[in-house]
């Protein structure tokens, strides 16, 4: 199969290469019934299937796909024929094979056939439940049955979980040499659904072996153009596209692909100069789409193909792509355990929160790849290492980099990461290279390079240099490059040694003048100082100046930041400085937002302090207020009456007004009820806690939604009400004796379903039953003011005309 | 009926600006200093902590009677009577019938929440579980139309779910039983209520595509 690959890429360096088209529509044209399985149809009908292959390529089709779409186990497990995976895709696979020889011997034309594997119709950890090996092994039953039948080459397609292209991709590649195309398919915005990026597939399956990228369905030509140009600029490798006939659209009351083989095949000069190798058509295209876009393109020859001289890494969404011209990248070393007693305990507990709170902190204070390490006394590093892969990647979109010195965890990390990883790190050590090299070559991890040996810690920058050749010189044999090596420049205490600092820095600038990456875990330098921020900026700074493109490094330390910041400036990779004026322009704005209001409250007085802290709702300060308002010996009654009442009145003004919305009102509210709980011992004691009124309220019985409900007996409370709150599922027996018992002024009901809604009556038909004169007032998601209105109920809309409405009742009542 | 299809790990989409609207924030009336920015967003990334989306969903052949307003599931006993679901439909001639949660660990932190009085945190992860919630519906249907368009057949993009206009909410019982909603761990009480709260159903019709 290897040769075959070979002879693949040879006629695609001289012309582009048709597909066919869609499959399943002509096999229902000739009689296939809904709801059948395609795979077991075309098995037991191979003629219909044969008919269809030879029509493509008297179409012009140069590669046909096999009818296997759904011929992985668990689609065939739908039809209760997963047992015979192997025999089916192998049978169907022979017919297309023998139809291709059929028509080689009588039209002297021998399409290749692909063996086409689809969607399992599962997710796969860290985004499914289908655990990643159990996916290979099912996959490798499909290839099985195809390697058998004699496939010229495979396509795995109509792909929306990176984590099943690889599995897929691992399954051929672990059994044969197999030439592979893999697609995936990306709507209208250019993300796939599980939201992966035409760049990170691209950087993720080249890496891992797969000998063609690209993408079909979903989109027509139109839409998945730009994600060939996106991923043509990824790659070295060949890029295919199949694209629909367009999306389906209702026209004539009919639903329809609206594009025809005319309009479908206008579209072959543009793919050939975004850069397409293959082309073929998908959903809604025939034999008359692809013969068409055969002729269409007929004297366009492929784009020569450059090699691309970036590093890149990616994760499950997302693409990094580092030069000596990009900012230099932040690798976030907080997950990490050395050291770190919470991140320890947390780990050891199997508790995964803290991990992904890190991740995301560390993505939110710029870090551009994370740092995972598990190495802890008392765990199992390699499960834990897979546990937390499996926390962070859903979370964050940056790319991780394993970091163990353990070659058999770091192969079980790279071989589940669903993207492209760094190593961290490889070295001159004899075992570890001859293990570690094969690895990150068959999952194509990019690698962290220390300049150590046996035994030894070189600390002069020659001696460094010699042993990165060394691994440099054995990388090459496994097809790596200087641009897929990230020099580490070692990093040693300047403290014990004043030379550490400049053989480092010299290591840095030999290394980027190479064409390698480098890299520095800066913090190490000032051990043992004082004030160690400063010393590790400056060497950051200076390492810039060498030359460093990555740094591992805490994202959330300030100074180190805004010095990378600068150093991006200063050594040309900010250009135009926009990311550091953004920075800083960024940092500004928020110390003039955060430092304002407090700046000016703090000059009020205490009470006028008390007034501002509710109406912009700061919980965290009015305890402190309130206290220091009762020592200063202000009347509770007066810090009420004349500021925090008059406060959460202007808080509902500007909610009425639209200045503020529900958060910021229902902040204000908590921040009275905490000033209030400092006031109530205090006004007791002075006798003046007067209740406006007493309001009975309840969510009516079946119904289990209080939350609406709870907000406005909040507002209700600060406005000086005596709320008796009877939670939910309250039945009308309950409310109307509580009514009675607390002399209610109102009886406040709450409802969000249809279902519930109906008890409303029954409790206004209770009241009047036992001869209860309070009004009701009732609110929800479901009821409306016709609705109060049609059962004689009083209504509100929120907290605000809640509180209105109840002081006009209690008024009335007065 | 064909058969039942369980998805236990929906990815998560925080759409920011969905459930900031929820919360009925208007950029250009809003005044919010950044603390107070911050602290929203911070319940929102505490709401996102929480959710685990997963859903049952089953695609259906059905028969729609415009004139009397039912829509019947073939091959089931389920009847559902509602001229507005029978005009939402239109020409359907199948239905994607769709019930998601966001598990019992969000519901639990918006009652505690309360509980602590901490209302200004429940209100903001209540919203947020609400519209993320939604967008699993979102990524639901994204997955089921890309599989459909192989078989020539459209998702319509709109949804519906029992209790909207004249579509009893009391289908809910039926809905449950069909998807199988105790395997999510969602129970539905007397009144047709899913628990954990932030648990929903909803359907879309499904149209072949019927020219070339």
């Amino acid at each position: 199969m290897a040769e075959k690959g070979k002879s693949i890429l040879d006629i695609l360096n001289k012309r582009i290469l048709i597909l066919d088209g869609a499959t399943g529509t002509e096999m229902q044209k000739r009689g296939l019934p809904p709801g059948v399985s395609p795979e077991l149809w075309s098995m037991e009908n191979p003629e219909v299937s044969a008919d269809i292959y030879r029509a493509y390529a008297r179409a012009g089709s140069d590669m046909l796909y096999t009818c296997t779409f759904g011929g992985t186990p668990w689609k065939l497990d739908e039809f209760g024929a997963a047992d015979k995976t192997e025999q089916i895709n192998c049978r169907i696979a022979e017919n297309a094979v023998k139809t291709a020889d059929e028509l080689a011997a009588r039209e002297g034309i021998r399409p290749l056939i692909v063996g086409d594997i689809g969607p399992c119709g599962r997710f796969i950890k860290p985004f499914g439940d289908l655990e990643f090996e159990q996916a290979i092994q099912g996959f490798k039953r499909q290839v099985t049955g195809l390697i058998d039948a004699g496939v010229d080459l495979f396509v795995i397609e109509t792909q929306i979980d990176i984590q099943e292209s690889r599995a897929a991709l691992l399954a051929i590649k672990e059994l044969c040499r197999g030439f592979t195309m893999v697609s995936m398919t990306f709507d209208e915005t250019g993300h796939s659904l599980n939201g992966t990026t035409p760049e990170a597939m691209a950087v993720t399956l080249e890496s891992l072996g797969a000998d063609v990228v690209g993408v079909n369905c979903s989109t027509g030509p139109k839409e998945m153009l730009d994600v060939i140009r996106r991923i043509r600029k990824m790659v070295q490798i060949p890029v295919m596209a199949k694209p629909n006939a367009g999306m389906p659209v209702i026209k004539d009351n009919e639903t329809v692909f609206p594009m025809d083989a005319d309009e479908f095949s206008s579209f072959a000069r543009p793919f050939a100069e975004a850069g397409v190798n293959i082309m073929g058509g998908c959903c809604g295209t025939n034999p008359e789409h692809i013969a068409k876009l055969a002729r269409g393109m007929e004297g366009l020859s492929p784009l020569e193909r450059k090699p691309v001289e970036t590093a890149m890494l990616s994760s499950a969404t997302q693409a990094l792509i580092t030069d000596s011209n990009s900012p230099i990248r932040i690798i976030g070393e907080r997950i990490n355990p050395t050291g770190k007693k919470i991140l320890q305990g947390e780990l050891k507990a199997g508790n995964m929160a803290y991990v992904r709170k890190l991740a995301r902190d560390q993505a939110a204070a710029g870090a551009d790849l994370l740092d995972i390490n598990a190495g802890m006394p008392g765990i199992d590093e390699k499960q834990t290492l897979l546990d937390i892969i499996s926390s962070v990647v859903p979370v964050v979109n940056l790319p991780l980099v394993i970091d163990s010195s353990d070659p058999d965890v770091v192969e079980a990390a790279v071989r589940y990461y669903p993207g492209r990883a760094l190593i961290n790190s490889i070295s001159a050590e004899k075992e570890k290279l001859e293990k570690l090299l094969p690895v990150a070559a068959k999952y194509g991890s990019m690698l962290i390079v220390l300049p150590l040996a046996d035994n030894e810690l070189p600390d002069k920058a020659e001696c460094r240099k010699e042993l990165v050749n060394e691994i440099a010189e054995r990388a090459a044999a496994y097809g790596y490059k200087n641009k897929d090596l990230v020099v580490d420049g070692l990093v040693m205490t300047v403290s014990s040694n004043p030379q550490a600092a400049k053989e480092t820095l010299a290591t840095v600038k030999w290394a980027s003048e190479q064409g390698f990456g480098t890299v520095l875990g800066l913090s190490n330098i000032s051990f043992g100082l004082p004030e160690r921020g400063w010393v590790n900026a400056s060497f950051f700074a200076m390492a810039a100046g060498a030359g460093l493109s990555w740094a591992i490094a805490n994202p959330s330390h300030e100074l180190l930041m805004h010095t990378k910041a600068a150093s991006d400036v200063l050594t040309g990779r900010d250009r135009d400085a926009l990311s550091y004026i953004r920075r800083f322009a960024k940092d500004k704005n928020a110390e003039k937002k955060k430092e304002a209001p407090a700046q000016k409250a703090a000059d009020l007085p205490v009470e006028d302090q008390i007034m501002a802290a509710v109406i912009e709702g700061r919980r965290e300060d009015i305890e402190r207020l309130c206290h220091q308002a009762l020592e200063q010996g202000i009347a509770p009654s007066e810090l009420l009456e004349k500021k925090m009442i008059p406060a959460i009145m202007t808080v509902g003004e500007y909610y009425d007004e639209r200045k503020y919305f529900l958060p910021q009102l229902i902040a204000s509210a908590e921040t009275m009820q905490n000033g209030f709980a400092v006031l109530e011992p205090a006004l007791h004691a002075a006798g003046s806690t007067e209740k406006k009124g007493t309001l009975v309220f309840a969510t009516v019985q079946g119904d289990i939604h209080d939350i609406g409900k709870n907000i406005v007996v909040l507002m209700l409370r600060n406005f000086g009400f005596d709320v008796i709150d009877l939670g939910k599922d309250v039945t009308a027996e309950d409310i109307i004796a509580a009514a009675r018992t607390h002399k209610a002024d109102l009886i406040g009901l709450s409802a969000l379903m249809t279902t519930t809604m109906v008890r409303m009556p029954e409790v206004i038909a209770l009241a009047k039953a036992n001869g209860l004169t309070c009004k009701v007032m009732v609110g929800g998601a479901v009821v409306t003011r016709d609705w109060a209105e049609s059962i004689g109920a009083e209504y509100s809309s929120d907290g605000v005309e809640a509180v209105n409405v109840a002081a006009r009742i209690c008024t009335e009542n007065k | 009926m064909q058969p039942l299809r369980t998805f236990p790990y929906i990815p998560l989409k925080v759409p920011r600006h969905k459930i900031l609207k929820r919360l009925g924030y208007q950029r250009r009336q809003n005044e919010i200093s950044q603390r107070m920015m911050a602290e929203v967003d911070s319940w929102i990334t505490y709401a996102a902590d929480h959710i685990h989306l997963k859903a049952t969903a089953r695609i259906g052949d059905i028969h729609i009677d415009h004139g009397k307003g039912t829509v019947a599931l073939k091959q089931s006993n389920t009847v559902f009577e509602s001229a507005k679901f029978t005009r939402f439909l239109g020409k359907a001639d199948q239905l994607l019938i769709m019930g998601i949660t966001g598990g019992q660990a969000v519901a639990d932190e918006i009652k505690q929440l309360q509980k602590d009085k901490r209302m200004t945190g429940a209100v903001i992860v209540d919203a947020a579980a609400s519209e993320i919630v939604d967008e699993g519906f979102d990524w639901l249907m994204a997955l089921f139309n890309k599989e459909l368009v192989r078989e020539r057949k459209t998702l319509k993009l709109k949804r519906f779910s029992a209790g909207y206009g004249d579509f009893d909410i009391r289908f809910q019982a039926d809905i449950y039983h069909i998807l199988k909603m105790e395997t999510l761990g969602v129970a539905i009480t007397d009144t047709c209520i899913l628990m954990p709260e932030k648990s929903v159903t909803a359907f879309c019709g499904i149209s072949k595509v019927t020219g070339e």
